[in-house]
């Protein structure tokens, strides 16, 4: 077992096989060797950490995707959003447990629940018009009257589709 | 209890969103550079992402396998591009003949040269940066078949790793097909991906000569044959142009008939009344037409390759998926809209005068031979169809290139009182520069192929213009 500390200071005992999915912690495991102590996870808070937790526990045993797999994937940019449905279920979250999770995966190294989170979010952006986009996430458009003229213009090709 | 801010999308770490947008098509990327700064500012500083945008834009496939990074692939990819939009290349090559009006023929990149008792092959510099690896060889009839494929790689010099097989021995195909008589000219051989196509043309059957079209999967075994010209306009669909004045769209890989390794016709479509002498490219027709307008001439006739995609679904609708008794969509019902002619020229030479790759053509301008004299060097004009580049040009208020926008065409009739309006757009610029060719050998993704002649109007030379 292997203990672990979050920002708000509670702590979580988790099996060594399923903490290990996290690249993160199996690397610091490997580094101080058979002990005791206590990992502090100064950048995640516990409700996140349990939900992590919660995906590395379903996902236990299953062969971790090596980097060169991944090398290719980018290449081709044949990448496909299709999540599993366990997956599918676990992401249903608010949009800022969403942020937090994709936040935590990419901070602890967890290469497949980080696609599970970006896979999510590219889902809700899909086919959206930009206006929708902000709506939906919330972003301000900072774009000066002129630049969005010229962003527009840069992008009429594409415009229709 | 504290309330931080909530976290948002922006506040996500660049490289975060970066592997968000990585999964965006480019549709999706294109638009998002819309939505605010940051967004914009981590599309703009990615050459991966935006390598994935010009390819769109330029609708260009990558071949697979290239060792360059994604940087140095997007540089060559736009210094090429501006080359050919200013119509300044960047370097020329001559490859002169042994002696004068030497047979030669192109194969694959390699340029065969006879000498009375040799064949010398010339390889020029690749123009293209990640030109194919993979050459077909074609060897005549023997004893036990007709002819053989062998399918090399370029740069290991021996069958290539992918094929099926070293060596496709083609039986005789059709029993009554005489390949006897087959002369080298009329035996091409085209490589598409996965697909090998030959067309044997003017073999003799029941004493009457026909063409023959073979297509193969290359990678894996036997799949089809045929008649008359072609040219493969995606990875499964196959464009044939019969004699009739009909083009035949088929697919490779459809539902199971009979028998088994047969293509499957999905739809016709016909041309104004002509003669489609079989000479198909990528998206150019060569056909006879006889224009109201005078004497007959060859003519070319440019279709955005993606026009049968789209007015495949046009066809099923109408007439559901064809057999070989439907009847063809009518020209008037496509042909206008989508096409673009350019009559010959009257130089008397043959129709080497245009040439095209990907959506861009080349054509040499006027006539070389004067009424009396000597011969006129010509320009060269270089035509872009890209929709996507036209659709930007007016976009950006035609300001800002060096190219000139053209946009549908005059009505015209044939003889036969067919339409030939041609209204599909494109963007022209023509050299400045003047070459003595008699036509161009062809055209690649970054170079165009002249045969000069000498002052006996004999082709004693090979020039490469390279625009990249």
């Amino acid at each position: 077992m292997v203990l672990l500390v979050t920002s708000d200071n509670v702590q979580f005992q988790v099996d060594k096989e399923v903490v290990e999915r996290s690249v993160l912690i199996k690397n610091m495991l490997e580094d101080v060797g058979e002990s005791d102590q206590s990992i502090p996870l100064a950048n995640v808070s516990s409700s996140v950490l349990k939900k992590v937790i919660e995906y590395c526990e379903h996902h236990r045993g299953e062969p971790l995707p090596s980097a060169d797999a991944d090398q290719n994937q980018d290449e081709t940019r044949k990448r496909t959003t299709d999540i599993s449905e366990w997956d599918q279920k676990f992401i249903t979250v608010d949009q800022e447990m969403l942020f937090e999770i994709i936040l935590a995966a990419n901070y602890l190294d967890i290469k497949s629940l980080l696609d599970v989170g970006c896979k999510t979010v590219a889902n809700m952006i899909k086919g959206k018009t930009p206006e929708e986009i902000r709506r939906l996430f919330n972003i301000v458009n900072d774009f000066t009257p002129e630049e969005e003229a010229q962003i527009k213009k840069e992008n009429e090709w594409a415009e229709d589709r | 209890m504290i309330h931080s801010v909530a976290l948002g999308l922006v506040d996500l770490p660049v490289d975060t969103l970066f592997y968000i947008l990585v999964y965006f098509d480019v549709y999706d990327l294109v638009r998002a550079r819309r939505i605010c700064n940051t967004l914009r500012r981590v599309i703009d500083f990615s050459e991966k992402l935006l390598y994935a945008i010009d390819l769109k834009y330029y609708q260009i496939i990558p071949l697979p396998g290239s060792v360059s990074s994604i940087a140095t692939r997007r540089r060559l990819l736009r210094h090429s591009e501006t080359a050919w939009q200013k119509a300044e290349y960047s370097q020329r090559c001559r490859i002169p003949f042994p002696y004068p009006g030497a047979h030669h023929r192109w194969s694959c990149g390699v340029l065969g040269i006879m000498n009375p008792n040799e064949i010398k092959f010339i390889q020029p510099p690749p123009s293209a940066s990640d030109h194919t690896d993979t050459t077909a060889a074609i060897d005549g009839p023997s004893e036990d078949h007709d002819y053989e494929v062998s399918f090399r790689s370029l740069s290991e010099d021996k069958v290539h790793p992918d094929a099926a097989s070293a060596v496709l021995k083609v039986p005789d195909a059709q029993a009554q097909v005489d390949f006897e008589l087959l002369h080298y000219s009329d035996v091409e051989g085209k490589l598409f991906e996965d697909y090998f196509g030959l067309i044997c043309k003017n073999v003799r059957s029941d004493g009457a000569a026909v063409d023959v079209l073979q297509v193969w999967k290359w990678k894996g075994l036997v799949s089809e044959d045929g008649t008359t010209d072609f040219c493969l306009i995606a990875n499964d669909r196959l464009l044939i142009v019969n004699t009739y004045g009909e083009l035949m769209l088929y697919s490779l890989i459809g539902p199971p008939i009979d028998p088994p390794n047969a293509i499957q016709l999905i739809a016709k479509f016909s041309l104004p009344h002509c003669q489609a002498s079989p000479c198909s490219r990528l998206i150019a027709i060569y056909v006879d037409v006889f224009p109201a307008w005078g004497r007959d001439r060859g003519c070319r006739l440019y279709i955005g390759q993606n026009t049968f995609l789209e007015l495949e679904s046009t066809y099923t609708n109408l007439y559901g998926i064809a057999t070989q008794d439907s009847r063809a969509l009518s020209w008037s019902a496509w042909g206008p809209e989508y096409t673009r002619l350019f009559s010959g020229s009257l130089d008397g030479y043959s129709n080497d005068w245009h040439s095209s790759h990907g959506f861009r053509t080349v054509e040499l301008i006027g006539d070389i031979r004067s009424s009396e004299g000597p011969l006129h060097p010509r320009q060269l004009c270089i035509r872009d169809f890209n929709l996507h580049r036209t659709i930007h040009y007016k976009a950006r208020n035609r300001t800002k290139g060096y190219e000139r926008l053209v946009e549908g065409g005059p009505p015209n009739l044939d003889t036969h009182n067919h339409l030939l309006t041609d209204d599909l757009p494109y963007l022209e610029i023509t050299t400045q520069e003047k070459f003595l060719a008699s036509g161009i050998e062809f055209m690649d993704k970054s170079g165009v192929f002249l045969s000069l002649v000498n002052e006996d109007r004999v082709v004693d030379s090979i020039e490469v213009l390279y625009f990249r």
